[in-house]
């Protein structure tokens, strides 16, 4: 489990614990705002409760949608009453589990290699967090000119679908080259960087982003507003 | 679960060879038993205190352990870790709080490489009456955190030396391999390359006569080349633990981590789907390797699953299970909260990963 200094409410984005992994609030709900027709949403992507119930408060949506029986039964005990499993359940254990479970919500699921019942819904995926997540990271060596390392490495980040980009620096790559550091390379003209500066590297992808920390830090104008357990991480 | 056959294990599950995990920790233990060097057992690669402890007591070890960020070593000293060294760079206030406060219960190293980290970690470790102990990291071939000289280095070990609540311990470093699956003359040669490199920078501190007590270099892949130097005192292993298939090389370490899997789907003949996606196997270093199936490979692997195919037809079925290896052992073993221990074929143990997802 991670183990980050606790923060309060309202501390400057900066200054949260590095790496963080940082959901802009505003954005977040711009990307909500636009959502049409009648849609599932994918909650797997981002395996936490609370942005899964933002999202279901939404006119457009109807129900959910996860990969495992695992990720399923967490997201009924968080109160979700209609949820779709992606993935075929092949095991007596799983489609027991899956049986049990749908005594008391309705569970959409399918057996022996077939895709769910399709049921009319658009599945609304990774585009409801589309520019809305950053992972944020500190440059903590500086060993020669042109390179510096920082403190998110793949383990914060995820490099299995690419390296980070680094916002504010678009045409820099932050290297995720290892498990726990990144290396920031860069043109001579390019500003220098100092042991301490901070960075937002915007992940490859945003599902292993997620599936690596287990707090995400919701930020409204650039300040902590909400601290959210992604519950559902590791529910293979 | 325990006493389950594995292949009843629901999936995707991560299990571990027990008979393998042991041999594996017994090889560089037996080959330090009688000899002047030992190991520190890295955490990072399973985030298990209690493959530490069984680390530490296969013997040959500094008592101690490794660990790559604070709140990592936090863990293993909870855990009983009575020595820790964070072989990283750790500067921000915050974190360097949490650091000295560490050093006020164990014993607790910590890497540098430039003059302002050494201010900072004075700074903190006077704030709460702490000592801590600074190892200079050297950089020898991967050209990351680490000085790039050893006049910069003698330069940090003199700035530690002289300051209140810092004690200067030594000197470390840490290399990969630049030769792939290297044979046992390239690993020597490549192994002494930075090994010597570390030395000198040791001899070049000494010379100036601070006392060089911990030279710190060496890992899996040279675990016994390190030993060949007088002047190492440990080193930092941690990969053979579990293993991975960049590392095959090295024979007398086997495969102890796998992660399970079942077929969900069969599109056609030569073309299976299983329940293990990517996210349950990380895989920066390409795509894991398929375990006892002749000529089956993954082709694709995503968030709903990994795709195995074969130019034959394929000898899966809906539910049948299958072993994936990785290619990345520490970034695999970081994405499972427990794993299962798996001896003769019966579940034995379940191993809590603590420390995973201690980043910061």
């Amino acid at each position: 489990m991670q183990r980050p200094i606790e923060k309060p409410a309202g501390t400057p984005v900066e200054e949260l614990d590095t790496p963080a992994l940082v959901v802009d609030l505003d954005r977040l709900e711009e990307n909500f705002a636009s959502v049409a027709g009648r849609v599932r949403a994918e909650v797997w992507v981002h395996k936490t409760p609370v942005i899964a119930r933002l999202q279901a408060s939404l006119p457009s949506v109807f129900g959910i949608a996860v990969r495992s029986i695992a990720e399923a039964e967490i997201f009924a005990s968080e109160g979700f009453d209609d949820i779709r499993i992606l993935r075929p359940l092949v095991t007596g254990p799983s489609k027991r589990r899956a049986e049990a479970l749908a005594r008391s919500i309705r569970l959409v699921a399918s057996t022996a290699g077939e895709r769910a019942n399709e049921d009319g819904l658009t599945l609304w995926g990774a585009d409801a967090l589309e520019g809305a997540v950053t992972v944020s990271a500190r440059i903590t060596s500086v060993p020669e000119p042109g390179r510096a390392i920082h403190d998110c490495g793949q383990k914060a980040v995820g490099r299995d679908h690419g390296d980070p980009a680094i916002l504010a620096r678009d045409r820099l790559k932050a290297s995720g080259g290892s498990a726990e550091h990144g290396i920031v390379l860069y043109p001579p003209n390019e500003p220098p960087f100092a042991i301490g500066d901070w960075l937002q590297l915007v992940p490859a992808d945003i599902a292993t982003a997620f599936s690596l920390h287990d707090f995400a830090f919701g930020v409204r104008g650039g300040c902590l507003e909400a601290v959210w357990p992604v519950r559902a991480r590791g529910a293979f | 679960m325990i006493g389950m056959p594995v292949g009843d294990l629901e999936t995707p599950v991560l299990v571990i060879d027990m008979d393998a995990l042991e041999q594996n920790i017994g090889v560089i233990a037996e080959h330090y038993r009688e000899k002047h060097i030992r190991l520190r057992p890295h955490g990072k690669n399973h985030k298990s205190p209690r493959i530490l402890a069984m680390q530490v007591a296969a013997g040959s070890t500094v008592g101690g352990v490794c660990a790559a960020k604070v709140s990592e070593a936090e863990v293993f000293v909870d855990a009983g870790a009575d020595n820790v060294l964070i072989a990283n760079q750790v500067i921000d206030a915050d974190k360097i709080r949490r650091l000295a406060l560490l050093a006020r219960r164990v014993e607790t190293m910590v890497a540098v490489d430039a003059e302002t980290q050494i201010e900072r970690l004075a700074a903190g470790a006077r704030a709460v009456g702490a000592t801590l102990g600074v190892v200079v990291e050297i950089d020898t071939v991967m050209r990351r955190a680490g000085v790039r000289s050893i006049e910069h280095a003698v330069a940090l070990a003199r700035i530690v030396s002289a300051m209140p609540n810092l004690r200067f311990r030594g000197v470390m470093s840490h290399q990969v391999p630049l030769v792939r699956a290297p044979n046992r003359a390239q690993r020597f040669a490549e192994g002494a390359l930075s090994i010597e490199r570390v030395l000198e920078t040791k001899k070049a501190i000494e010379a100036v006569g601070i006392a060089v007590e911990v030279v710190s270099t060496g890992e899996s892949w040279t675990y016994d080349v390190a030993a060949t130097y007088p002047e190492v005192t440990e080193i930092e292993g941690g990969t053979y633990v579990v293993m991975e298939v960049p590392y095959a090389y090295m024979r007398e370490f086997r495969f102890a981590a796998r992660i399970m899997g079942r077929v969900y789907a069969l599109p056609n003949a030569h073309t299976a789907i299983g329940d293990v996606p990517i996210d349950a196997i990380g895989a920066p270093n390409g795509a894991p390797t398929v375990e006892g199936f002749d000529g089956v490979a993954v082709s694709e692997i995503d968030h709903h699953g990994v795709v195995l195919s074969s130019e034959d037809i394929l000898p899966l079925e809906i539910g049948t299970h299958f072993f994936l290896l990785t290619h990345q052992q520490d970034v695999t073993m970081n994405r499972w909260d427990r794993y299962i221990g798996v001896r003769n074929g019966v579940v034995e143990t379940i191993f809590d990963a603590s420390a995973r997802g201690c980043v910061h």
